[in-house]
């Protein structure tokens, strides 16, 4: 107890000072006196009762010095344990138990203190974990919220299961008095991580015991219990987190948007998912040769930099293999798995590609072609081996619904009844508290939930999305310090909002696909919008519009597997990122961004013609008026020019692969000054409106 | 204790005269600042009006300060003379002793004591009470008679034999073999119990608390937590038990979701109420009520939660000002020691905090001497000076300084301050004793009837209300359960053991048979005309007080809180067990839930009772705390003021600050005692 505010009466007389620095001084003697002995101890390997001293008297004073509980276990076990009969061994460890349990006292959070026990314990013949689970009770009356402390007791209660494993009666009562503790510690302060989670694992084991009317009631208790802790304090965590662990997430399967080929030699094949995922098993791509099924070997490969997650995949083999009038692609459910919430593919789907017609003017005409897709896909799930025969029918192999974390039921409408209940809830929170960030977060979270269970085209979805957008610039307002995260999921939202028309409800909702007219341009400027979500539903659209938002990032680029010209002018852009699989892009307007390197423009172009991977020729032109780069490093002529001419600033790329590879590495070996060069070297000419940078003279 | 024979000296710094709280403080506070202090009382036992006693004793008290006492005219004679007794005496009143009868006063039982009494009638007291006595132990007719059940027939005989105008004369026309019997009980156990005459909680942040802790007074002392406030609704005709901390808030089912929320937003903001003035300037010297109903629309059970359990100390005619001081100090308590705002001392309240300043003030050389009686004062008049005091052995006592409480002034000093009286003000004590707790195992709890929530006469018009807000605090000794061992965590201040508040020397349970080892003391304190003395000028200051609806509405109180007890709220028991809604129900249908101690069937009954008025009249104006003295009086004395209606000490706790600090300009109040390790102590 300090002494609260209250001033002291004399300041420390120079006496008083001194002799508290000698006392100091005498204890830090102390303490480097037994750091040489216990050094001693480990060079001379000494295991008797001095040295065991020597361990207690610097754990006392050090308890978190760990080298010191290995030297003292060791001791025991070489000096002391090694020949000792039962008695004796047990007398050890309880000596052991009680030095432990006074140095917890004093510093209850050490993990080397909490592992001490845990040897002893285990090496004793007949530990007492009743007596530990009493022990643990009392430092977590002293502490609520010490997480060593729950942590020891839920070993403890694994011991002791562990004993009684072959009574499930017993099991199952120690379960339940330990869910009832978490009540009490959270009726004493439902501020409490570690209580809820325990509960909530503790409710799951309690669960499999009961039946579908017992678990309904326990639910519903558990509802009561944490809206009134939300309600009591909106502010805190913990309790939120059970409420959303209490609900629940739907775990959404993974649809396909389709597949497509999109070159013929090598073959490169795309399938398009509408989330994220890793592909566990590469799927199987089979052709007819010769009137044999055989499996084609190549490479599966996510657009993007990390070519190990996306939503696009790209199938690439070998050049000059050859193949049949049509391949067939083959991708059952445990071959994917969605990076967030762990989704899975609802059936297998097999594609079956037409090869036969290779008459492309180009690759983008190609796509346009093939209705991606559409009329292809097949569900294989419960015929795998014989090819399978197209019926345009998925089913849902799993008929049940998720109600809560607990409870499923046969009817959507069950789950639907729940989230409109807790959604009604955190809405009068909401409005009762409009400074607090939680009620609003939440909601929005409960509301994107219900949006999954409602046809994706309905007005209700509308509805959802534009009140959720509406909440998140409430979020933007209230808690600025986490502005960037809000308005990312701001931007993820408008995104889906604009980006519906493109997709459909299927009939086996809640599967997804494209909708029959795709259209080819989309206007998405001035939304604000941070950055573009890495989505699969942009592969059709040619011309993007996206001026005047606040986008940061052109990562997005790589999955417009189709796209001719972007306008990112008056964004916050800074490099040239995502093009390696855009390589139909013919023109980027980045007018008014950040860019400030050449280095930044370049490593964009070099991926963006990788891209192309050498196969045919290309025109992209780039305009960065009104950049830095312009007006810091763009040379002084180029500065000057833009003054003079009317209209766009920019660099014009031609090339033909070959010869712009040599120029490019000799730019990229010059370093620094690599910016200034490329312009130098590259160009051709730089006097009219149009910096244009030509690689390669002709084809 | 000093001898007077012993005294090195008989001039001081300072003579303290009583050991009331006030002084006790100012008195500790003068020796810590290096005054010579003689301190006397010419009771035996510590505190003064704020004492605890045992059963017996508190009869005996009671029977001394009864009698209304003879008032003499101020004459050149008497007027120096202290008055001690007197003066005590007259600041009680309207005594009346109640003795639960089973039987009825019409029951065969019952003995008749009309005609013993009127055939003595021009007897003297004594043989009255004797004649009386006899028949008692006549139709009584019980062999061996115990010494406590001869007392006990002594003691009904005195009261019986009472005057006319005597209130439990009254009650004890006829007597029972039950009240023999229970007084009989409480005698023998007459040390298990203390009663406060003044019960007061401290609050856990409150500045006495905090003065406990800087002076280390605190170590001496043991404390135990309040562990209910609860509060009678009107609208339910409820006694309710109110959720006055996040957690009782959090597992309190009477409140909906949304009445929770706003009585949590209500109190986040009463902790910061004087950075947001904007809120409540308006509402500034309006009632606390009216501003918390109409700026944060609270539903009336919220409001009843805030205005008195939890922001309520004593005065009925708070303003938005004084409630939201009360709220805050509360919120800062809450948690300190556990989940609750207050902290009683665990042997006594009054008598205990005054014996720990006076151990501090010893400690630093004052000199202490009870139960010495005290003749007069010196005063130099045309001086205006106070000299000396002069103790019934003749001696002499000098001292620059005079502190002292009206009950030791001279006739003339207090004539002086009585005529300066413009307001009459009281505050109503009735001291229960039932056979169980009104709150299942509940120990320690406060219960409020807010003013205007009891009807006194329903069913007829006009609708009579109490008038003023009744508190009830009941302190019950339970079983003495084993010390826990882990609270010796909570370090220095607290001590909570399982012990009971009053249980003084711990007894087994098994030497008092089962009616009484559950006996639950209970104080009803009404603060009649509480604003009185307050600089409140609300209320029409000089009426007479209604005794009688006083009377009536704490018998009211106490109706509603112990016979009409089954329709009061369960009890969830705290703050070990679960929530009121313990999910075990729902998964172990065979195992019963233990987690809700309901309140017991049988609706506890009321014992013993004692009623007293204790005025608490103090001149309004000019008597600002510390700032000036009353000017007629000696310049160099100080009269501190009766213990008020106040639920908490803190307006006495700033009298005696104020006081030392006008005595000793500049020096610190009570500074902490040095730390031993230091080596200065």
């Amino acid at each position: 107890e300090g002494r609260h505010g209250q001033k002291k009466e004399n300041p420390e007389s120079p006496e008083l000072i001194k002799a508290r620095q000698e006392r100091e001084a005498i204890q830090v003697r102390e303490y480097c006196d037994l750091k040489d002995s216990f050094k001693d101890i480990v060079d001379s390997k000494k295991r008797d009762n001095d040295s065991l001293r020597v361990t207690t008297s610097l754990l006392r004073k050090s308890p978190d010095y760990y080298t010191v509980w290995n030297v003292r276990r060791t001791i025991l076990q070489e000096g002391f344990l090694n020949n000792s009969d039962d008695e004796t061994a047990n007398k050890i460890y309880a000596n052991e138990l009680e030095f432990v349990q006074e140095n917890l006292k004093l510093n209850p959070k050490s993990y080397w203190m909490w592992n001490h026990r845990r040897w002893c314990l285990e090496h004793m013949s007949q530990p007492r974990w009743d007596k530990e689970l009493a022990m643990v009770s009392k430092f977590l009356e002293l502490d609520a919220r010490n997480f060593h402390g729950w942590d020891y007791r839920r070993y403890i209660i694994r011991q002791m299961d562990l004993q009684d494993k072959s009574s499930s009666d017993k099991i199952l009562d120690r379960t339940q008095s330990e869910f009832d503790f978490t009540t009490t510690k959270i009726s004493q302060n439902f501020s409490n991580y570690s209580a809820w989670h325990n509960r909530s694992t503790l409710l799951g084991k309690l669960a499999k015991n009961m039946t579908e009317e017992e678990i309904e009631a326990a639910v519903d208790n558990e509802f009561d219990l944490v809206k009134n802790a939300i309600y009591t304090d909106p502010a805190d965590q913990s309790a939120w987190l059970y409420d959303l662990w209490l609900i629940g997430r739907e775990e959404r399967s993974i649809s396909i948007l389709g597949a497509t080929v999109i070159s013929f030699d090598p073959l490169e094949i795309v399938v398009a998912f509408d989330k994220i995922v890793n592909v566990r098993n590469p799927f199987t791509v089979t052709t007819m040769l010769d009137h044999v099924a055989t499996r084609l070997h190549g490479e599966w490969k996510a657009t993007g930099s990390d070519s190990s997650r996306g939503s696009i995949w790209i199938f690439q083999h070998a050049p000059g293999a050859a193949y049949g009038p049509t391949v067939e692609v083959v991708i059952f459910p445990d071959d994917v798995c969605a990076v967030k919430a762990g989704s899975k593919l609802s059936s297998a789907v097999c594609f079956e590609l037409e090869t036969l017609n290779q008459n492309f003017d180009s690759i983008s005409g190609r796509l346009e072609r093939l209705p991606i897709g559409k009329n292809l896909m097949y569900d294989v799930s419960k015929r795998i081996g014989p090819i399978p025969v197209p019926d345009g029918t998925t089913h849902k192999p799993n008929s049940k619904y998720r109600v809560t974390s607990l409870t499923v039921s046969d009817s959507l409408e069950d789950r639907v009844a729940l989230l409109e209940r807790e959604i009604a809830t955190v809405r009068e929170l909401a409005e009762l508290e409009p400074d607090c960030k939680w009620p609003i977060q939440i909601l929005s979270m409960l509301l994107s939930e219900l949006r999954e269970t409602v046809s994706i085209q309905s007005t209700q979805a509308k509805l959802i999305d534009d009140e959720c957008i509406e909440l998140q610039e409430k979020l933007i307002s209230i808690d600025p310090l986490r502005q960037d995260r809000y308005e990312d999921r701001r931007a993820q939202l408008v995104f889906d909002r604009e980006t519906l028309h493109l997709i459909k409800d299927s009939k086996n909702f809640p599967e997804i696909e494209f909708a029959d007219e795709q259209p080819r341009a989309l206007d998405l400027s001035m939304r604000g919008l941070t950055h573009i979500p890495i989505s699969s539903y942009l592969m059709h659209i040619h011309t993007l519009n996206l001026d005047s938002n606040s986008i940061t990032s052109t990562r997005f680029l790589r999955n417009l597997l189709n796209v001719r010209q972007v306008n990112l002018s008056n964004n916050l852009i800074e490099r040239l990122e995502g093009l390696r699989h855009a390589p139909t892009l013919e023109l980027l307007t980045l007018e008014n961004n950040l860019i400030a390197k050449w280095e930044d423009v370049v490593a964009g172009f070099v991926f963006w013609r990788e891209g192309k991977l050498s196969r045919t020729g290309g025109h992209l032109k780039v305009l960065l008026g009104l950049n830095p780069i312009i007006e810091n490093e763009g040379g002084e002529y180029v500065l000057e020019k833009r003054w003079e001419d009317v209209g766009e600033v920019g660099v014009e790329i031609q090339w033909k692969s070959e010869e712009y590879r040599v120029t490019e590495e000799a730019l990229i070996e010059a370093e620094g000054e690599g910016a200034a060069n490329i312009h130098m070297d590259g160009t051709r000419r730089i006097s009219t409106t149009t910096v244009e940078f030509d690689a390669g003279s002709t084809l | 204790m000093a001898d007077i024979d012993s005294l090195e000296t008989t001039v001081f710094d300072a003579i303290v005269l009583g050991t009331g709280f006030t002084q006790t403080i100012v008195a500790a506070a003068l020796a810590r600042a290096g005054k010579t202090v003689l301190h006397l009382d010419e009771n035996e036992y510590y505190g003064g009006e704020s004492g605890a006693f045992g059963f017996r004793d508190l009869l005996q008290w009671a029977d001394k300060v009864a009698p209304a006492p003879s008032d003499d005219a101020l004459n050149e004679e008497n007027k120096d003379k202290i008055e001690f007794d007197k003066l005590v005496a007259r600041a009680y009143d309207h005594f009346e002793i109640q003795l639960f009868d089973e039987s009825g006063s019409n029951s065969n039982t019952a003995i008749d004591l009309a005609s013993v009494l009127s055939s003595h009638s021009a007897a003297s007291m004594d043989d009255r009470v004797k004649a009386v006595e006899e028949h008692i132990t006549a139709a009584y007719n019980v062999k061996d008679l115990s010494k406590e059940a001869k007392e006990a027939i002594h003691t009904l005989a005195s009261w019986a034999s009472g005057s006319e105008s005597s209130l439990t004369a009254a009650n004890f026309k006829t007597v029972s073999p039950t009240q023999i019997r229970t007084l009989e009980e409480f005698l023998k156990a007459t040390r298990k119990y203390n009663f406060d005459l003044s019960p007061k909680l401290l609050y856990s942040r409150g500045p006495l608390t905090n003065l406990l802790i800087s002076s280390g007074i605190g170590k001496y002392l043991e404390f135990k937590l309040l562990e209910r406030t609860a509060v009678y609704e009107a609208l339910t005709d409820k006694v309710e038990m109110m959720p006055t901390s996040k957690e009782d808030v959090f597992v309190s089912k009477a409140l909906s979701l949304k009445e929770k929320r706003l009585l949590m937003k209500f109190l986040q903001f009463a902790v910061d109420y004087e950075n947001q003035k904007e809120v409540w300037r308006d509402y500034k010297d309006a009632p606390f009520i009216q501003f918390a109903q109409r700026a944060y629309g609270l539903s009336d059970k919220v409001l009843t939660a805030v205005v008195y359990a939890i922001g309520f100390d004593g005065n009925d005619y708070a303003t938005t000002a004084d409630g939201l001081k009360s709220v805050k100090v509360y919120l800062q308590s809450l948690g300190r020691y556990g989940n609750s705002a207050y902290l009683c001392p665990l042997y006594g309240v009054g008598s205990e905090l005054a014996q720990a300043f006076c151990r501090v003030s010893a400690v630093y050389g004052g000199i202490y001497m009870l139960q010495h009686g005290l003749d007069k004062h010196n005063v130099d008049r045309n001086a205006n000076i106070w000299k000396s005091v002069v103790d019934k052995s003749g001696q002499t006592l000098q001292a620059n300084q005079l502190i002292c409480t009206r009950e030791y002034l001279s006739k003339d000093m207090d004539s002086y301050l009585e005529a300066r009286i413009l307001n009459r003000s009281y505050v109503s004590h009735c001291i229960l004793v039932t056979d169980r707790s009104a709150f299942g195992e509940t120990t320690l709890c406060k219960t409020l009837f807010p003013m205007g929530s009891l009807v006194l006469n329903p069913g007829e018009t006009p609708v009579r209300k109490n008038q003023h807000t009744i508190s009830v605090l009941q302190s019950d000794t339970p079983k003495a359960s084993a010390k826990e061992e882990l609270t010796a965590a909570i370090r220095k201040l607290v001590h909570i053991p399982g012990d009971p508040l009053s249980l003084k020397a711990p007894t087994s349970e098994s030497n008092i048979d089962t009616q009484a080892n559950t006996q639950a003391p209970q104080h009803l304190g009404d603060s009649t005309t509480a604003a009185a003395g307050e600089d409140k000028p609300r209320m029409s200051l000089d009426q007479e007080l209604d005794m009688d609806q006083v009377r009536e509405e704490i018998l009211k109180a106490e109706k509603k809180l112990f016979e009409e007890n089954e329709n009061n709220t369960p009890v969830p028991s705290r703050p070990s067990t679960p929530s009121p809604k313990p999910a075990s129900k729902v998964f172990q249908k065979s195992k019963t839930s233990a987690s809700l101690s309901t309140v017991p069937t049988v609706a506890p009954r009321v014992l013993f009772s004692l009623f007293y008025k204790r005025t608490t009249s103090w001149p309004r104006v000019p008597y600002p705390v510390g700032s000036e003295k009353l000017t007629p009086l000696p310049e160099n004395m100080t009269v501190l003021k009766p213990m008020n209606h106040s639920l908490d000490f803190e307006s006495a706790t700033e009298e005696a600050r104020a006081v030392f600090e006008r005595l000793c300009p500049g020096a610190e109040f009570l500074p902490p005692t040095p730390d031993p390790e230091d080596g200065a102590f």
